[in-house]
């Protein structure tokens, strides 16, 4: 069966995308969560920037307008044991700051927990 | 730089004892038998196979000498290795992989996650029932278990004054450029990025490939000489084997090698990890045997891939759909171009294509891909007044490449979604108030950009 791939590893395809946008998800962040873009193994490198212009053109506004999601470290698998053998305190101070400071602007979706 | 030797290995590939060269990783390996297929996809079954080939894709997971999601174009092969699909193993897999792929578009969005969830009891027997079709899910073996375990703690690299992440001709030039010690990382073997591999790799093959086409020539001889000041300069220490998987702001990279992960922490960090390849909007633009030309530059040219023979087609435009040609015409493939113009720019194209033997088809718009055995097989294109369909091993398209955003962003980057530049893209070289800095491909640059940029 012919299919047009968005998104390789949650296999999203192009038309689930939009019918997702039709049922009211109009954010990139909310989309994600809907549909799964980006939330694979590979953390959206495969299809984030296709999904933030498919969006722009579903909703006709210039790409500029589209936010990013967020991406949350690590990028790659990492096993937990590799995770178990960091040092934890820098590790822990680190991510206390980082939650502490204002991330990057992204729309408030309301799905936020 | 390739390391291939002659020497052969054996492995085991469900259960069928295969003899591969030795260097090989499992995925080229396999794909050397003619096994392109790697694994399914979890929702429609549709196969997977090589498509990035530098770890970073996920769509060649295989389960490893009994470890589950192992990248088998990181993996290099080894004697007695066994190596599976994760699917393998459960009769109903085929079957239900053909029924989702037939008629999976008339289920809702997302109902393999959202179905069944309540009653709790309910829940746990569909993914019962899901996993082993689906190929996820199960653990490793318990020897793998025990090995994983212990291990002396991560590196802690400390403060360092500069690190600039990506080896390759923008990456060079940054660590170049930067003022005092500076730590220059990167996944591949040698500085220059995989390009300056692929470069190797037609320079190597001796007939004047290299000298009648200017462009890739004159990229070689820059990617060269900055190789050498690099390796000349006392204050520029590389890292190499080493992949960039997380950051957090406001300085620290979370870096992983072969021994496990190592944190770092920079006053200034320059991010030169290039671009990831697009393949592009067709259908079925998921078929193993598709793949950008960074992907071919490894597996061809770092890997060391057999493609002698095989037919390949080349679409796009830009630097790389040169380079990709002249790769694949180095190591013996039969090439087709498919460019998107012959004009301007490009207007060598015609000539040179006559010149190398490359089959020449212009005006032509892609429109779907064709599988046989589950790989690619044909490409299918409309234009010139009718289709037209190219037979095709492995196609590599080269359409403007996506600047690579995760770490950036992380970093607190400030990026804007500017498809002209390719993706997500700094609004600034620099966000005030971060310590990161980015330039080149992922900044948005054109490969060809990279190589007439002034010598600093």
């Amino acid at each position: 069966m012919s299919k047009r791939i968005l998104c390789r590893c949650e296999d999203v395809t192009r038309a689930e995308f939009r019918e997702a946008y039709a049922e009211g998800f109009t954010e990139l962040e909310s989309l994600k969560r809907y549909t799964g873009v980006s939330t694979g193994f590979c953390q959206g490198k495969g299809c984030l920037v296709e999904s933030a212009l498919e969006l722009s053109s579903l909703r006709d506004v210039p790409p500029g307008d589209i936010c990013l999601t967020n991406i949350r470290p690590p990028v790659e698998p990492v096993t937990f044991a590799e995770l178990a053998r960091l040092e934890p305190p820098p590790l822990l101070d680190d991510l206390k700051r980082t939650s502490a400071a204002a991330g990057p602007q992204r729309p408030d979706t309301g799905d936020e927990t | 730089m390739t390391s291939l030797s002659d020497e052969t290995v054996t492995i085991f590939f469900e259960g069928k004892p295969l003899p591969c060269r030795a260097g090989l990783s499992v995925g080229a390996a396999l794909w050397e038998h003619g096994i392109k297929v790697l694994s399914h996809s979890h929702k429609f079954g549709r196969p997977r196979g090589l498509v990035c080939a530098r770890g970073q894709c996920m769509s060649c997971l295989m389960r490893i000498d009994g470890e589950p999601n192992v990248r088998s174009c990181q993996t290099p092969v080894r004697q007695g290795q066994v190596v599976n699909r994760q699917d393998a193993g459960s009769c109903f897999a085929p079957a239900m992989h053909k029924a989702l792929d037939a008629g999976g578009h008339l289920l809702p969005v997302g109902f393999h996650f959202k179905w069944f969830t309540r009653p709790a009891f309910l829940r746990r027997a569909f993914l019962d029932g899901l996993r082993p079709v689906t190929g996820v899910g199960k653990l490793p073996d318990r020897a793998v278990w025990s090995a994983a375990r212990g291990g002396p703690p991560a590196h802690d690299h400390g403060v360092l004054e500069t690190v600039v992440i990506g080896a390759g001709a923008a990456g060079m030039r940054a660590a170049l450029a930067a003022p005092g010690r500076t730590l220059l990382l990167d996944d591949l073997p040698a500085c220059g990025g995989q390009r300056r591999a692929a470069l190797d790799r037609v320079a190597g093959e001796g007939d004047g490939l290299l000298a009648a086409l200017p462009r890739l020539a004159q990229m070689r001889d820059r990617l060269e000489s900055d190789a050498r000041r690099i390796s000349l300069a006392d204050r520029i220490e590389v890292l190499s084997g080493v992949r960039v998987v997380g950051a957090y702001q406001p300085d620290m990279l979370l870096l992983k090698d072969e021994s496990g992960l190592a944190v770092a922490r920079a006053a200034a960090i320059v991010w030169a990890g290039g671009a990831w390849d697009r393949l592009g909007d067709f259908e079925n633009n998921d078929l193993p045997g598709l793949m950008g030309p960074r992907a071919l530059y490894r597996l061809a040219a770092i890997q060391g891939l057999r493609l002698a023979g095989a037919r390949t087609v080349v679409c796009g435009h830009g630097f790389d759909l040169w380079l990709s040609a002249a790769l694949l015409h180095a190591v013996g493939a039969r090439v087709a171009l498919v460019p998107d113009t012959v004009t301007g720019a490009e207007g060598e194209i015609p000539a040179a294509s006559r010149r190398l033997g490359w089959a020449l088809h212009a005006g032509l718009e892609l429109r779907r891909a064709t599988a046989r055995t589950g790989a690619l097989a044909t490409l299918d294109f409309a234009g010139g007044g009718g289709l037209t369909r190219l037979p095709a091993d492995l196609a590599v398209m080269c359409a403007r490449a996506k600047p690579a955003h995760d770490i950036p962003y992380q970093l607190g980057a400030d990026l804007v979604l500017d498809p002209d530049r390719g993706g997500f893209v700094p609004r600034a070289a620099r966000t005030s108030g971060t310590v990161v800095s980015i330039v080149g491909e992922a900044a948005g640059a054109a490969p060809e950009d990279l190589c007439v940029e002034a010598v600093s």
